[in-house]
């Protein structure tokens, strides 16, 4: 062939090869008046189908366009070298090219959504902490925020970068080593607040706090808010994935997305984090007495959402407790289809068990060695028993289906009671319902304020005042941990027992005995383990080591039990490694409690 | 005491941004005297390793083809006629050929590029980050960097393909066939490229400081409800401005009516009030200092470790070793030895500048700095000042004036130079870290004295005067790959020059990396390993184990390593010519880095220039 | 009767002009990029050229002319034997000052104007800005392009290019001019216009020398041409020289009816008739040179000179 015909060859090759092209890329078109509609081409449909169109995904700028087209496609290799710069000047500590940089990766890919979350918390987090002056240090959270939200300008319905906007503005702000400066800061920070209103609904009424100004913590909540929103309006622009479909569709993306019961958690938590900063900062007005109650309701409708479960079930955490309620039921009415059987196979069971295991049962528990206590739970485990072994049992046939029937239903709830349990787990859901209860209550508000104002006292050098107030405290504890036991167990005693040391430091101060009748003995023994026993103590051997305490920064209010640290559940994995050098403990994780 | 004059800083800024320059000097420039000395020698050694090369490598060439004394005699014979030609280069006839390239160029419609650059700046507004801390030093390295790329790729279009199209259009037939040296049609061509390239970033040098004087001017209104009286200034008053540009100021204003504002986003404003009592308005003027060029003097930085011994400084674990640190509560501390401290100098007193890196081991007070302090001290005597106490302020500079005189707590008047310099002049200031298991860190160029300021727009056409001579290496080695390739190769030869010219450095680094695999830092080995690992998706630590492949694979590489170590050491090192730093953080560019750029620049010219004759002279124009 | 035969040109005496061209065994062999011989271009040519006289290269396509001018010019070196103008090596480029040579099509700026071109040309000459301006405006004149002078020369047809070319060959009043094919692109009167002017040089007491295919052109100018073919020389000597034909007779007759065509030729053979024209008839170039190419063909080698060749 010559040159000629080879040409031929190509145009006509570069035809047949554009004629798919076209047919599938064939654009829409809008209704007609006579009602008709063309769907397009299939990737016009398939656009349409999954919102990939880019005016579908958020704002289109001018500015991003205009460089993607002078790039002519290798955009993703600019966006490449952009990092690698970005990388570098962060390491240089240049700050101000750093973000130039950053500017010009989003203009390039903007709806490259880990992209803005990577850079956003790269500058709130470890840019931020580069810092040594607290203002600057806010400024800098201030900006990886404003990034953020910048984000959600292209990416509108986006709920990943919704949700990370509002945990910055909730755990950076106010969670922080230095929350107490930075909450002081965002409340006064008009520039910032004008910003925000562009964004959230309603800004001046929702979002405000004590002294009537905006509060951290309530706009973090406004914007967990217009999060879940979005995905339950089901306009959540995933590309084109909802919450949870892209969790079961791409496991590897795990990470990326949120589980739904903590995605869910989120407004909730904002609340309880508002209410508990109230206090912390020895704010006991009407703010802090509705806001309890206005987290503890928000709590409850979130123990009344529906939440899909990773097998595709839906649950709702406050039905544990029903559900149980209903195994119980249904375990007793499968024991009265045929009275004596339950005990029949029990026996027989028994009786199946080892000359071992007999003897692990039969050992008092403080005997046991570990071998044993193995057989034990094994032995236990084959005494159980299960529906499905009465059903077994059971000879007539009309019994014997209704048996069934009643067996899978009891497996059915239990399932669903596992997951229930397994989820409010995760969320520490009845800790926090708890709490909100407790905190509602006048026991609580009286052992806070009345302790807030002893450690003042005290502070301040009024001593007999201080005391009276610990005692009034003390008082109100006894009651709390007297109609909620459970609340011992919990971390957030140790403030109590640190109250404890204080006043035993007073005592000292005031040449004072302990109280031999220490109203929270039980409390300090639960969880000191009798090391520290100061009612026994005769003579005055006040705990001196614990002088120190006062040193140590503002002394808290012993707020009731912190947490679990939200902070440390999430799936912020994906949050920078490479976090600087410096040590502060906050450059990576989210702040801890201070 | 001492008596601290602060600059124009009313109050620590409150949720704005700081933005006061500081420059990062990886490394002091030396006086181009001395750069000349050392330089110049290890420059001619390497002219006559590569005059000799390069005579070897003509000698074997011809000696290939015409047997070995014939060759001997030709290459001597075109060396000789090579130096002899060089005398007969006749300007005039230089002058017609740059003009024919001149020409060339115009009616090439280079004056497009032109265009595309302003587009550029119009559009810039979009791409710059409007909420920049340093918007200054956005503008202007952006301008300069943009100019910097648009301008060597200009020139390297226009460079590459003019030789080539002579020759491949026969035009140059009628040219060397009049008695023109192919010196003169090197040099024209590289001195006619020059001038339009020289034309251009002329004009794209006034329309960029235009862009960067008109992008930075703004104005702020006063709000006279936010006017309260001063405590500070009797009878004075004091307020803020209202924000423009994301920031505002804040001023004081004596009893004339006159002011100042704060230093915000590197400038301040003048206020002035007109009017008296319920009438008084309040006019901000426009912004100061905003484009600058100070003169820093840096001096010579030591570490003491804290039993008080001269030791290396501490590595607080960054990757960027810039800067050394050193504990505070303990005698360690940083000195400076500056030099020409004479009250001819500094009639009045000393003013300082400088930047610290804080590295906390404990929170301390999370709303204080730490404290430091700055102690003067005699070079060789035991003579030292009363500390003077500051808190540091990070990522920004600070200052402090030292007068001349001042009283000591037993009342006893001294003058610092007589106290604390010698007769040489020279002058020690040591930098302490007053808070026990605190750090500072800090790197010689962190601080100076300031000696003064130069004009800014001359500062900015230094700035563009790296990029002139970038721009003449480039057409240089444009031609020179021109006069014996082909215009697409000769355009990918240069470009590959000159972005191993960006590089020269990490190539090195690599090449040394390949060679000596044990004793460097990078791994992952040279290109066709990596590739095999880049496919195999191997991590760049475990070693590549492919039997004796692997052997024969590492060799190639390193031949292949050898090749571009040597390219890098031959092409001009362009990030060198960077002075964007130097314009951008707005210090002055000092004599000795031009002056070096442009002696390197020059003889690179000059070699480039030779090689262009020899190479053309040495082809056949016809073949 | 016979006219009188033109002997040839003493040649070669000691009292002969100055030899402003010799080439000496001159070859030259193309390589290409592996430096494997591709076209043995010119073999061994040895030439001589004196000032003043219009000396010819003439072949076919592809027969070594070109190479040659180029050799001379230095525009390619030799593979081996020298070339020497004005007594000197080919590739010194200061023997330019005395050379004017217009290439095979006129090789020019496009972007400049004539003009302009012409000062561009006149630049590069040791010459005084006066007399570069002097001759730019006479020989735009000679030239006849003064009408178009301020037009660019990408607006030019071929015969004003080619005439633009001459004139730069000749900016700085060479004392030899090389032309190669001078008349392709010409018009019949142009052509005519061009030999007259390479008449007029030679009379200036310039030397010429000119390679063409066109062989008409060259038999009414040349005085001594060279035949290459196929890189060889096959015939060199004085035009006239070469073209006698003896033994032949030629008769030239008019204002005959057919009837004394008939009887002429009757007269002829009985010597009737009024004899008008008898000469020794010259053949043309062109079959002198068919008859060297289908030689040359049969028998490789240079040709076996006849009489005239010195």
């Amino acid at each position: 062939m010559n040159s000629f015909q080879w040409k031929v060859l190509y145009i006509a090759l570069m035809a047949v090869l554009l004629l798919p092209i076209s047919y599938i890329s064939r654009p829409s078109t809008p209704p007609r008046k006579d009602g008709e509609s063309n769907p397009g081409g299939l990737l016009a449909q398939k656009r349409a189908q999954y919102n990939l169109a880019q005016a579908n995904l958020g704002e289109i700028d001018p500015a991003s366009e205009t460089m993607k087209l002078a790039l002519l496609g290798m955009r993703g290799v600019a966006a490449n070298i952009l990092w690698t710069k970005a990388n570098h000047y962060k390491k240089t500590e240049d700050w101000p090219k750093m973000m130039a940089t950053l500017e010009q990766i989003t203009n390039l890919q903007p709806n490259f959504i880990s992209v803005w979350q990577f850079q956003g918390w790269n500058v709130s987090y470890n840019v931020s902490v580069e810092f040594d002056n607290y203002l600057h240090r806010y400024f800098w959270v201030k900006r990886g925020i404003r990034f953020l939200i910048e984000g959600t300008r292209y990416n509108r319905d986006e709920p990943r970068l919704l949700w990370d906007v509002a945990w910055f503005f909730g755990q950076k702000i106010g969670r922080a080593d230095e929350h107490k400066q930075f909450r002081e800061e965002f409340r006064k920070d008009e520039d910032f607040h004008d910003f925000i209103r562009d964004h959230v609904i309603d800004f001046d009424n929702k979002s405000i706090g004590p002294f009537n100004k905006p509060d951290n913590w309530r706009v973090s909540h406004q914007w967990y808010l217009i999060a879940q929103e979005t995905v339950d309006s089901g306009r959540a622009n995933m590309r084109g994935r909802s919450l949870q479909s892209m969790i079961e569709e791409k496991p590897h993306e795990r990470n990326k997305g949120k589980s739904p019961v903590l995605f869910h958690s989120g407004p909730g938590m904002a609340l309880i984090n508002y209410s508990a900063a109230l206090a912390d900062e020895g704010i006991f007005d009407e703010f802090s007495e509705s806001a309890w109650a206005e987290a503890g309701a928000v709590w409850q409708s979130f123990g009344n959402r529906e939440i899909r479960t990773s097998r595709d079930f839906y649950i709702r955490l406050n039905e544990e407790e029903a559900l149980e309620a209903e195994v119980i039921e249904l375990t007793q009415q499968l024991g009265t289809l045929q009275p004596g059987l339950m005990e029949e196979i029990k026996l027989k069971k028994q009786q199946s068990l080892s000359e071992e295991m007999i003897l692990a049962l039969e050992t008092p528990v403080d005997q046991v060695t570990e071998e044993q206590a193995q057989l034990h739970a094994e032995a236990a485990r084959l005494l159980m028993v299960s529906p499905a072994d009465i059903v077994e049992q059971i000879k007539d046939d009309a019994t014997r289906s209704k048996a069934r029937w009643l067996a899978e239903t009891i497996n059915d709830k239990m399932t669903h009671a596992t997951f229930v349990k397994q989820y409010r787990n995760i969320v520490n859901f009845d800790y926090w319902r708890t709490r909100c209860t407790v905190e509602q209550s006048e026991d609580s508000n009286q052992a806070k304020k009345h302790l807030y104002q002893a450690d003042n006292d005290h502070r301040e050098g009024r001593l007999l005042q201080a005391q009276r107030n610990y005692e009034i405290a003390w008082d109100a504890w006894a009651n709390i941990y007297d109609k909620y036991p459970q609340l011992q167990e919990d971390v957030g005693t140790e403030d109590v027992v640190s109250a404890v040391k204080r006043y035993d430091n007073l005592l000292g101060q005031l040449d004072q005995e302990f109280p031999a009748d220490f109203k929270l003995k039980r409390v300090v023994d639960f969880h000191e383990r009798g090391r520290y026993r100061p009612w026994e103590e005769t003579g005055h051997t006040h705990s001196s080591d614990h002088s120190s305490s006062s040193s140590e920064g503002p002394v808290l209010t012993p707020s009731l039990p912190v947490a679990p640290d939200e902070g440390t559940e999430q799936g912020k994995q994906e949050a920078p490694e490479d976090t600087g050098n410096k040590s502060s403990a906050d450059t990576a994780i989210p702040a801890t409690d201070g | 005491m001492f008596r601290r004059v602060k600059l124009a800083r009313a109050e620590e800024p409150r949720s704005q941004p700081i933005s006061e320059n500081f420059m990062v000097v990886e490394e002091l420039p030396l006086p181009f005297s001395e750069w000349l000395v050392q330089s110049s020698r290890y420059g001619l050694a390497a002219v006559a390793v590569f005059l000799i090369g390069s005579l070897f490598f003509s000698y074997l060439v011809t000696a290939f083809r015409y047997g070995a004394s014939e060759g001997f005699y030709l290459t001597a014979k075109v060396m000789f006629r090579g130096v002899g030609e060089f005398f007969q280069i006749s300007p005039r006839r230089i002058i017609a050929m740059a003009g024919l390239a001149f020409k060339e160029a115009v009616r090439r419609r280079v004056l497009v590029s032109f265009a595309v650059f302003i587009a550029i700046l119009l559009f810039a507004g979009w791409f710059l980050d409007t909420e920049s801390t340093q918007p200054g030093q956005l503008y202007i390295s952006f301008v300069l960097t943009s100019t910097n790329f648009l301008v060597l790729a200009l020139v390297l279009l226009l460079s590459v393909f003019s030789l080539p199209t002579d020759i491949k259009q026969k035009t140059i037939y009628t040219v060397v066939t009049k008695p023109v040296r192919a010196w003169e049609v090197v040099l024209g061509r590289i001195t006619g490229f020059c001038a339009i390239g020289t034309l251009i970033l002329l004009a794209m040098g006034v329309f960029s400081y235009w862009f960067v004087v008109r992008g930075l001017a703004h104005n702020h209104v006063v709000n006279t409800d936010d006017i309260r009286p001063s405590e500070l200034i009797e009878g004075g008053v004091e307020g803020a401005t209202l924000k423009n540009r994301n920031h505002f100021h804040s001023f004081p204003v004596d009893t004339n009516g006159q002011g100042k504002t704060d230093m915000r986003m590197g400038h301040w404003h003048e206020v002035g009030r007109q009017g008296e009592g319920e009438n008084a308005s309040y006019q901000v003027g426009r912004a100061r200092d905003g484009l600058a060029a100070r003169i820093p003097e840096y001096g010579k930085l030591r570490f003491l470790d804290r039993t008080g011994a001269l030791a290396e400084p501490i590595s607080v674990g960054y990757e960027w070793t810039y800067r050394g640190y050193f504990e505070g509560g303990t005698l360690a501390a940083a000195i400076w030895r500056l030099e020409g401290i004479t009250p001819e100098n500094f009639p009045d007193g000393l003013e300082i500048f400088w930047s610290i890196s804080v590295f906390r081991t404990h929170k301390g007070d999370i709303e204080k700095g730490v404290s430091g302090s700055w102690t003067l001290a005699h070079p060789e005597n035991d003579n030292q000042s009363p500390p003077i106490p500051f808190e540091s302020k990070e990522f920004s500079l600070d200052s402090l004036y030292i007068e001349r005189e001042f009283e000591l707590a037993t009342g006893e008047t001294i003058d610092i130079f007589k106290e604390y310099a010698d007769d040489k002049g020279r002058m020690d200031f040591i930098l302490r870290c007053d808070d026990r298991g605190q750090y500072f860190g800090v790197a010689q160029a962190d601080f100076y004295q300031h000696v003064g300021d130069r004009n800014f727009a001359w500062n900015f056409a230094k700035g563009y005067l790296s990029i002139w001579i970038q721009m003449t290496l480039v057409i240089g080695m444009g031609v020179m790959f021109s006069t014996f390739l082909s215009a697409p190769v000769a355009l990918l030869a240069t470009l590959g020059s000159v972005v191993m010219g960006f590089f020269t450095s990490h190539v090195k680094e690599l090449a040394l990396s390949v060679f000596n695999p044990e004793n460097s830092t990078i791994d992952g080995g040279g290109p066709i390993e990596s590739l095999i690992r880049l496919v195999n998706q191997m991590n760049v630590s475990v070693d590549l184990d492919l039997g004796f492949a692997t052997a024969v694979i590492q060799a190639l590489d390193a031949v292949i390593m050898a090749f571009m170590w040597a390219v890098a050491v031959m092409v001009p090192d362009f990030s060198r010519f960077d002075m964007v730093g130097y314009v951008a953080e707005g210090f002055n560019v000092p004599a000795d880095v031009w002056c070096q750029q442009l002696v390197v620049g020059l003889a690179y010219s000059f070699v480039v220039t030779c090689l262009g004759y020899f190479l053309l002279r040495t082809r056949e124009i016809a073949a | 009767m016979e006219q009188a035969v033109i002997e040839p040109a003493g040649e070669g005496s000691a009292t002969s002009p100055e030899v402003v061209i010799e080439t000496r065994n001159l070859t030259k062999i193309y390589r290409d990029f592996w430096g494997r011989q591709k076209v043995h271009a010119l073999k061994a040519l040895d030439l001589e050229v004196r000032q003043g006289e219009i000396f010819g290269l003439l072949g076919p396509n592809g027969s070594g002319k070109t190479t040659t001018i180029k050799l001379l010019l230095g525009l390619l070196f030799p593979t081996s034997g020298q070339a020497l103008v004005f007594g000197r090596d080919a590739s010194e480029v200061n023997k330019n000052e005395r050379i004017g040579y217009l290439p095979e099509e006129s090789y020019l700026y496009r972007f400049l104007n004539a003009e302009e071109t012409l000062d561009f040309y006149g630049r590069l000459f040791t010459m005084a800005p006066e007399t570069r301006r002097q001759r730019v405006e006479s020989l735009i004149e000679l030239v006849k392009l003064g009408w178009a002078r301020k037009r660019q020369l990408k607006e030019y047809s071929k015969g004003m290019a080619r005439r633009i070319g001459l004139a730069q060959a000749l900016i700085n009043d060479p004392e030899l001019i090389l032309l190669d094919e001078p008349t392709t692109g010409l018009d019949p009167i142009g052509t005519r216009e061009m030999k007259d002017l390479i008449l007029q040089l030679r009379d200036e007491g310039k030397t010429v020398i000119l390679c063409s295919h066109l062989l008409a052109d060259v038999q009414d100018v040349c005085d001594r041409i060279a035949i290459l073919y196929q890189g060889e020389l096959k015939e060199l000597g004085r035009v006239d020289a070469l073209l006698k034909v003896r033994d032949v007779t030629q008769v030239q007759a008019s204002g005959l009816s057919d009837q004394a065509k008939q009887e002429i030729r009757e007269v002829i053979e009985k010597h009737g008739g009024k004899l008008q024209m008898m000469d020794n008839p010259t053949s043309t170039l062109e079959e002198l040179f068919l008859n060297i190419v289908q030689e040359s063909e049969a028998r490789p080698g240079r040709r076996a000179t006849k009489s005239t060749d010195q």
